[in-house]
């Protein structure tokens, strides 16, 4: 379904060429749940947002069903379309209700009549438990409830993937278990997800893919109980034995 | 290297400009052009009672009832224009008018540009003094404070007389007997119909002595060289004189000038035309900046790195450097002298685009700070959902900016109501300009500056409230 190959990025600091990702090359079928985690600067969001061209890769190519993503010719706005993104700090729009920030993308891009948007909206927020709260403000909202609903923005477009950085950082400790079960009920619906975190035991209990970024390579890349058991590299082992 | 771009550019706005004026160095409008066009334009500079003056906000008196003479003489339609006194010079040389007829007398400094006719008027300059003052004649004005309306035909008189120790130049006539009631000056000189209304306002506690110090001649002026339409006015005055219908129509208007009845109504003329005219130049300066301070902010965020918008960046900065970093008088000044002054442009229209202008480089700042200060989060959600720039600009970006930036965009908005109040300056009758005009007429300061005052109060606390209204609206 995705298929990324040698994807390199560089930034410009401070006059400065810092290469961020050195080289990346995967292949991620449909349903994988891949769960991307690594020390704090090691490339890990940056990969993540490469992969909806939030940042643009400096080479490299990034395959998403059969279209190259990274080609001038592609209609970049088209492919998100089929790309949900959930951020860090939520990124809900402060100036609409909960309900208009979900259906703003499906009704302005057409996909929906406001009605059936509308509709959709209720429904996916009831599966969340938030269905009360469709008229409410983002700000009357708390971290958790806030980040459910932008799991239900990304939703509402109908994605074929998902991307979640670092969903539950930004949240209050006991918030955190709210958002990582909505993420967990929808890993059990077959979507194909990628997610950047710290949380272990929700690496351990839903990826079937674990990826290690270490300073902008991919060093490590097994399924969980081979991850956490069996690392073959000592920066894993090393890693591990500090954040269990 | 960016600094030389910016001087060579700065160079070259410049040069236009004096290109621009050199453009409108003048072809004389011949009679024959005149009688073609099927109209004649006078300039002259409101209010100088009784020679003109508003009424139903329509200019009337001696001089536009002389220059109606002259245009009916030439079977031609008359256009009056009422521009500031000390403009009356450049309206001659830039063609904006024919002639003009402001009781003005012939100087040799007004001379060198404008060719007078014979005269219609004589004026006299009075002295007015308080009645216990030793002053008796023109004589014991050596060695004493003399007060004068700034470039009148009095300030010339004083400052040539070496005998004044001091001449304090006043703005107005008013000014000047204020100081005298108060003993800031000695006596206070200005023509005889003036003199004659500063006494009678002032409880006779003053008195205007009967020996003229000069005697002045009002007379029409044209653009130097223009001897055929100078022939036709002297013509007219000298078939008035003969008619003996000058001394009517200066006899009329001098007997109306007495009447105070008909005052209020026009006072209140001018206050209403004030108002309007402020309104205007508010609401179209308030349109125009708005526009270009969104472009000029869009243009500056978001064209980072972009090559081919290097150019219109750089020219952005110009701009809000120079509007920012000169006073608005002078590019309004520039605006309705230089840049429009080859241009038959009314003085309002060009207030407009200044002020339109000059508020531009503030709001673009303003509007620049409000989407750099929205989340760069909220452009990436929107994104992400497949939204493009442009729509998540629209329905995400610029309202959360708008909000941020209402209360800076307020105080630029009442900053530019109370910024118009210059447009006095270049003959716009706004509500400053009117509360001056009737100060001068009425002899009377405190009213009628206490009711201006009132009502831009009224106007920025109006605003005021009604952006509050709007900002709570938009707080959820």
């Amino acid at each position: 379904m995705i298929k990324i190959n040698d994807l390199h990025k560089m930034f410009e600091q401070k006059g400065k060429k810092v290469e961020v990702l050195k080289g990346i090359t995967k292949h991620i079928k449909k349903g994988e749940k891949v769960v991307i985690v690594g020390p704090s600067g090691s490339g890990k969001s940056t990969l993540l947002r490469c992969l909806n061209l939030l940042e643009v890769p400096s080479s490299g190519q990034i395959i998403f069903e059969g279209e190259d993503i990274t080609s001038p010719k592609c209609n970049i706005n088209k492919v998100r379309r089929k790309m949900g993104m959930v951020f860090q700090k939520f990124n809900l729009f402060p100036n609409l209700t909960v309900l208009e920030n979900i259906t703003l993308a499906p009704t302005q891009l057409k996909l929906k009549t406001s009605e059936q948007a509308k509709k959709n909206a209720l429904v996916l927020l009831k599966r969340v438990g938030l269905e009360s709260k469709a008229s409410a403000y983002p700000s009357q909202l708390s971290g958790g409830q806030q980040q459910r609903i932008a799991i239900v923005r990304a939703l509402a477009m109908n994605p074929d993937v998902m991307l979640f950085d670092e969903p539950t950082s930004a949240l209050d400790p006991e918030m955190v278990d709210e958002v990582l079960n909505v993420m967990k009920e929808l890993a059990g619906t077959g979507m194909t997800m990628f997610v950047v975190t710290h949380e272990m035991g929700f690496a351990k209990e839903v990826a079937t893919r674990i990826l290690f970024v270490h300073e902008g390579k991919v060093i490590e890349d097994a399924p969980p109980e081979k991850f956490f058991n069996d690392p073959k590299h000592l920066r894993v082992k090393d890693f591990l034995s500090r954040v269990l | 290297m960016k600094s030389i771009c910016k001087a060579i550019l700065i160079f070259i706005s410049l040069f236009l400009l004096f290109t621009l004026q050199a453009v409108s160095a003048f072809a004389l409008n011949s009679v024959d052009k005149i009688k073609s066009d099927g109209f004649i334009t006078m300039s002259t500079s409101a209010p100088f009672e009784p020679f003109e003056h508003l009424e139903n906000n329509e200019i009337v008196g001696i001089d536009v009832d002389l220059a109606q003479k002259i245009a009916d003489k030439l079977s031609v339609k008359l256009k009056v224009k009422n521009v500031s006194i000390d403009s009356l010079t450049f309206e001659l040389k830039n063609n904006f008018c024919d002639f003009v007829c402001a009781g003005i007398s012939s100087t040799p400094e007004r001379s060198k540009n404008l060719d007078f006719s014979d005269p219609y008027f004589s004026a006299s300059q009075m002295i007015i003094t308080s009645k216990n003052s030793p002053i008796s004649s023109a004589k014991d004005l050596s060695g004493k404070k003399v007060g004068v309306q700034i470039g009148t035909t009095s300030d010339i008189y004083c400052t040539e007389n070496k005998n004044i120790t001091e001449t304090v130049r006043f703005n107005k006539h008013i000014d000047a007997i204020q100081d005298l009631l108060t003993g800031k000056v000695d006596a206070v000189i200005a023509d005889d119909f003036t003199a004659d209304k500063l006494v009678s306002s002032s409880q006779n506690k003053i008195h205007k002595l009967d020996q003229a110090v000069s005697k002045e001649e009002y007379r029409v002026a044209v653009i130097k060289g223009n001897r055929e339409l100078l022939n036709v006015i002297n013509e007219t005055i000298s078939e008035l004189k003969e008619s003996g219908e000058l001394d009517r129509i200066i006899t009329s208007h001098y007997e109306k000038g007495n009447n105070s009845e008909s005052k209020f109504k026009e006072y209140s003329g001018y206050i209403t035309e004030g108002l309007k005219n402020t309104l205007i130049m508010s609401f179209g300066a308030a349109i125009i900046g708005i526009f270009i301070g969104i472009i000029i902010a869009s243009l500056k965020v978001f064209s980072k790195g972009n090559k081919k918008l290097k150019i219109f960046v750089l020219l952005a900065d110009i701009y809000t450097t120079v509007i920012r970093g000169t006073p608005a008088l002078i590019q309004l000044f520039i605006m309705y002298y230089v840049i429009l002054g080859s241009f038959k442009v009314n003085s309002l229209v060009a207030a407009i685009l200044s002020f339109g202008i000059n508020s531009g480089a503030y709001v673009a700042e303003h509007v620049r700070g409000g989407i750099q200060s929205v989340d760069k989060g909220q452009m990436e959600a929107g994104r992400s959902l497949g939204l493009s720039q442009n729509v998540t600009l629209v329905k995400i970006v610029i309202p959360q900016a708008v909000r941020n930036i209402l209360p800076s965009l307020a105080s630029e908005a009442i900053t530019l109501v109370k910024e118009t109040s210059v447009a006095g300056f270049i003959g716009v009758v706004d509500l400053s300009r009117a509360g001056d005009i009737i100060k001068s007429m009425s002899y009377e300061a405190l009213v009628p500056l206490s009711v201006v005052a009132g009502i831009y109060l009224i106007l920025v606390v109006g605003l005021t409230s009604l952006l509050k209204v709007f900002e709570r609206k938009l707080d959820r």
